[in-house]
């Protein structure tokens, strides 16, 4: 599963509904695209 | 996402669960701008989704949350003579399912299919021709077909 921008950025924000779908993979990955706009201070 | 800590949540999220972070490299940027010129205009894909998209396609992989607006699926065909790039560009045309679009070697022809084992008509002859399928990505996931070569009638 290649896991997008929002529902990344709703699990690091502690939404319980994004985590347990994430706990429930077995395998994820994760673009840099993704990874780049879930850093804090991107402004996209 | 606002301080040091959440970084330092995601980095230790990427590092426990080891989570590859997955680069973009051409196939994923060709894949990308294919998507955005298909669908910027009709829908205002974001170039961030495009990648994504595309990343997701380029490893098989399904997408946690589907892109709405990449809808269709499409065969998209780059076409070089003779395996170089022409300085003139040549017109040429490509058929497909009894559709037709035409334009420049060397630049990309997109036309949508529903079948992705159609058999591709292409009239210019010495011409190489790369066709790639790209399927739906609210039907993900499914085996991807591999970019196969044609060699021009």
């Amino acid at each position: 599963m290649l896991v997008d921008t929002d529902v990344m950025i709703w699990f690091l924000r502690g939404n319980a509904k994004a985590a347990g779908a994430l706990d429930d993979l077995e395998q994820i990955h994760l673009s840099v695209v993704t990874y780049i706009e879930a850093r804090p201070g991107h402004a996209g | 996402m606002r301080d040091k800590s959440e970084l330092r949540a995601l980095r230790e999220t990427l590092r426990d669960w080891q989570i590859p972070v997955v680069p973009i490299d051409e196939d994923i940027s060709t894949r990308a701008a294919i998507y955005v010129e298909e669908h910027f205009h009709a829908s205002g894909l974001r170039l961030a989704d495009a990648l994504i998209a595309a990343t997701a396609i380029n490893l098989g992989l399904p997408l946690s949350r589907p892109i709405p607006s990449i809808t269709k699926s499409s065969a998209t065909c780059s076409c070089t003579d003779s395996g170089r790039r022409r300085r003139t560009l040549l017109p040429i045309t490509a058929s497909i399912e009894g559709k037709s679009a035409t334009g420049l070697a060397s630049r990309w022809i997109s036309i949508p299919v529903t079948n992705p084992n159609a058999v591709l008509q292409f009239p210019n002859p010495g011409l190489r021709i790369m066709l790639s399928f790209y399927p739906d990505l609210d039907t993900l996931p499914r085996p991807m077909q591999q970019p196969h070569q044609l060699v021009g009638a």
